[in-house]
């Protein structure tokens, strides 16, 4: 009798524990009270732009009485180690920075949440003239590959991979801005052979340093006319005719010497800002270091360009870091990361951002900002590049992307080292596939 | 009560002086090695998923019945070498005692070979390579550390002025950390013309070389032949992180054997001197033989750390050399952390965890008659 008893109190009291019951439902939102909370925020920011939100924070705090701790945690990758492995733990933080593939990632194992939660609150939440500003920027958040569409991501910034190039070196050279991959391998090929006469320096001359990753190979391939993920079919396709064209343009560069693997990391901007690059292949969220490069290095006239492109647009890769909210079960908390996430997106702090980090603004309304037109006119390449967004597509929003990255750019490197073209995608491909199965597997 | 304690005091105070060392070793050493092998049976992404069973040895191994074949084959080996060790004193003529061992050790070669090709085809091929990544790392890191450290414990042993002098700056490279170590070789060891190492080797007239970013083997680059599979050795770049371990550890060694150089009665030394024996004798009759100890200690430990090599390969590594940095440590890190594949990389643990369990009970019967000065 006793026993029977235990075992249903045991029972009764694991289902409890176990359920959904406690679970933050919309009630414990719309109740909550997120004043004196302390919002743990991970970033990938180092430097001016990690002052430069702590500032904000600390504005934030003045207003609202919430404590912002702000930590750097290294690149996104480990942003995303550290969510992960810290799920279900109290050490998990309210919001990180992230990319959809990271948000998916997470979200499958429980270590994100679906914001639509706190976006629908009728205290705490935005309004449909909120959601109307941020147009795409909203909608891109949420994730089809899951039931329910959850909205993983809440955009915060926007950049693209965008040529950056030696323009007095170019018109040296007789060149004019390269917009097919033809053209740019020529003039890759003639700088590789000539030097130019601002050089700092006696490093030999090169066309472009390749900074391998996979975002360099999508942008290569997406210029191409193709994609490396196939949403209909949910395969990569690594190994499809953009993805060989883009190898073969690349290697073709590499095999007369006009191209390189990047030699370390940054290497690139280093070496074109000393003169001896002509082009590189960088984030627009890095246009204020590009900047720094050539004004301590050759200190003459560069500039910005899309992705040279076979297509009769350009397509360019665009980059959607936004906010991921970590899952910690506690509705003040919840409610406190969410107000600090609406605050840095507000049409004021989106345009300020935007001209403290070189990404761009989510906010339509932050476009007339005068501190976005006052940079418009003083970086002609930034005022370049907000106009090149439009021409942007995603890399693949799905679970273990992270992963297959650190595959393609061991596959891109060692094409551009001479390897066979196809054998290497098409096993790249089936590696990429295979951890894109295991990783959704239950 | 009080009678069964007095009777047995003795032994009732030893088991509390050893608990607290107990509790310890239990809940620090032994225990996580239990857990290992309890994650690897389930699918565990940061939470314990469902039961696997054997799902995560299966991919890994692609037949476990090949790894334990494989194991078996690397045990007949140990006994080929058991058996021509004992016997071949024993036996009237130890030619039977050679074709006996022999043959044990042709077995032990088809089995390794069937069963380890056998996994490659149907088992987790990155895995699987780096343990060869790993062997390579091993084998050549330590007995050049060890070699390398004999010589200069030798030199070291000679009247040297300013002998404590170079003792300690022996040291240097050893309490460097790993990683700003690591980041110093990255820079010295980088593919630009002009790079130091480049620059250094051009004074002799030789080409500047890819270093950590170039995945030739090294018998391609030496030889000209292009060999697939385990002949063919490790890469360029994979022999740049040895070559990081061998500065690093020759002195840490080199320290050591010193010590051990300083127990050897010098009478022996003066015995063969009187005897006429050459600097070289001596050095191969009397000092190898009576370090051999202390050879046979460093040899073990290291080979083993060295299996668990991992913050200066992670510095050192680039995407140019592909795979064959990625040692086994850097493949089960690559699991666990970058793919959350917690069951699956705690499965390659337990592999690793017997592999060297093997290797440690090969190393013994090797130098077990070495252990001793008779």
């Amino acid at each position: 009798m006793f026993k029977k008893l235990l075992i249903k109190v045991v029972f009764l009291t694991t289902f409890l524990f176990s359920s959904q019951l406690f679970a933050v439902t919309a009630a414990d939102i719309e109740n909550a009270n997120p004043k004196g909370q302390t919002v743990e925020f991970w970033v990938q920011y180092s430097d001016e732009r990690l002052d430069a939100m702590k500032a904000r924070a600390e504005r934030f705090e003045a207003e609202t009485g919430i404590t912002v701790n702000i930590t750097y945690k290294g690149h996104y990758g480990k942003v995303q180690s550290a969510m992960m492995t810290s799920a279900g733990t109290p050490d998990q933080a309210d919001v990180a920075r992230g990319y959809g593939n990271a948000a998916a990632d997470m979200y499958q194992i429980g270590a994100a949440m679906d914001q639509s939660i706190l976006a629908n609150s009728s205290k705490w939440g935005v309004t449909q003239d909120d959601i109307d500003d941020w147009g795409a920027n909203w909608t891109v958040g949420f994730s089809g590959y899951f039931d329910g569409n959850p909205k993983l991501l809440h955009e915060v910034g926007k950049s693209i991979e965008v040529v950056y190039y030696n323009k007095d070196w170019l018109n040296e050279l007789g060149l004019s801005e390269p917009k097919t991959p033809a053209e740019f391998a020529e003039a890759a090929c003639a700088a590789t052979n000539s030097t130019f006469s601002g050089r700092v320096g006696d490093t030999p001359s090169l066309g472009y340093e390749i900074d391998t990753d996979a975002s360099n190979f999508a942008a290569w391939v997406f210029a191409h006319g193709g994609d490396v993920f196939d949403y209909d079919s949910g395969q990569y396709i690594l190994n499809g005719p953009a993805a060989v064209a883009a190898m073969e343009f690349i290697q073709g560069m590499s095999n007369k010497g006009c191209a390189q693997v990047t030699r370390d990391k940054y290497a690139d901007q280093q070496y074109l800002g000393l003169g001896s690059n002509l082009f590189a292949l960088s984030s627009t969220s890095g246009i204020t270091y590009f900047q720094s490069a050539i004004e301590d290095g050759y200190n003459g006239n560069w500039e910005i360009s899309a992705v040279p492109h076979t297509t009769s647009e350009p397509v360019m890769n665009l980059y959607g870091g936004g906010l991921i909210m970590g899952n910690t079960n506690n509705a003040d908390k919840m409610v406190a990361a969410y107000q600090w996430m609406k605050y840095i997106t507000n049409t004021e702090n989106s345009a300020v951002w935007s001209t403290e980090s070189g990404y761009g603004f989510v906010r339509t309304s932050s476009a007339d900002h005068p501190l976005i037109v006052a940079k418009r006119n003083d970086l002609p390449q930034y005022d370049r590049s907000l106009g090149l967004i439009k021409y942007g597509k995603g890399e693949p929003s799905v679970p273990a992307y992270y992963s297959v990255r650190g595959e393609i750019e061991k596959a891109y490197a060692a094409i551009i080292n001479g390897d066979d073209i196809m054998s290497t995608l098409n096993s790249l491909n089936d590696e990429a596939n295979a951890i894109l199965a295991d990783a959704i597997e239950n | 009560m009080s009678r069964i304690f007095s009777k047995y005091s003795e032994q009732i105070n030893g088991y509390i002086f050893i608990l607290p060392a107990f509790l310890i070793i239990s809940l620090f050493g032994i225990f996580p090695v239990f857990f290992g092998m309890y994650m690897s049976l389930h699918k565990w992404k940061v939470f314990k998923g469902r039961f696997l069973g054997f799902e995560n040895y299966q991919k890994i191994l692609g037949d476990i019945s090949s790894f334990w074949i494989f194991i078996l084959g690397l045990l007949i080996m140990i006994a080929s070498y058991w058996v021509w060790s004992e016997y071949k004193d024993k036996m009237k003529n130890s030619f039977y005692c050679f074709v006996v061992s022999s043959f044990i050790l042709l077995i032990s070669l088809y089995l390794i070979n069937i069963s380890w090709t056998n996994m490659m085809e149907k088992g987790d091929a990155d895995f699987l390579n780096s343990l060869i990544y790993i062997f390579y790392y091993s084998f050549f890191a330590i007995t050049t550390e060890v070699g390398l450290g004999l010589l200069i414990a030798f030199a070291l042993y000679q009247k040297l002025k300013g002998k404590q002098f170079f003792q300690m700056i022996l040291l240097f490279p050893y309490i460097t950390p790993a990683v700003m170590g690591g980041a110093v070789f990255f820079i010295i060891f980088g593919k630009a013309e002009n790079s130091i190492l480049n620059e250094f080797i051009g004074l002799f007239g030789y080409d500047p070389q890819l270093w950590l970013f170039d995945k030739r083997k090294i018998t391609e680059i030496m030889f000209g032949i292009k060999i697939e599979g385990f002949f063919a050795g490790p890469s360029l770049a994979l022999l740049t992180s040895i070559l990081y371990g061998v500065w690093s550890y020759t002195g840490y060694y080199a320290i050591i054997l010193l010590a051990g150089l300083s127990i050897i009665p010098s009478d022996l030394y003066e015995a063969a001197k009187a005897e006429g024996a050459t600097r070289w004798q001596t050095f191969i009759k009397i000092t190898i033989p009576l370090l051999m100890p202390i050879i046979f200690f460093l040899l073990l430990t290291g080979f083993i750390n060295s299996f668990q090599a991992f913050n200066h390969i992670m510095v050192m590594k680039t995407s140019s050399a592909g795979e064959t940095m990625d040692v086994v440590t850097i493949e089960i890190f690559d699991h666990f952390w970058d793919r959350v594949k917690f069951g699956y990389a705690a499965a390659e643990g337990v592999v690793l965890f017997i592999i060297l369990n093997v290797l440690a009970i090969s190393q013994y019967v090797i130098f077990r008659k070495r252990l001793n000065y008779d």
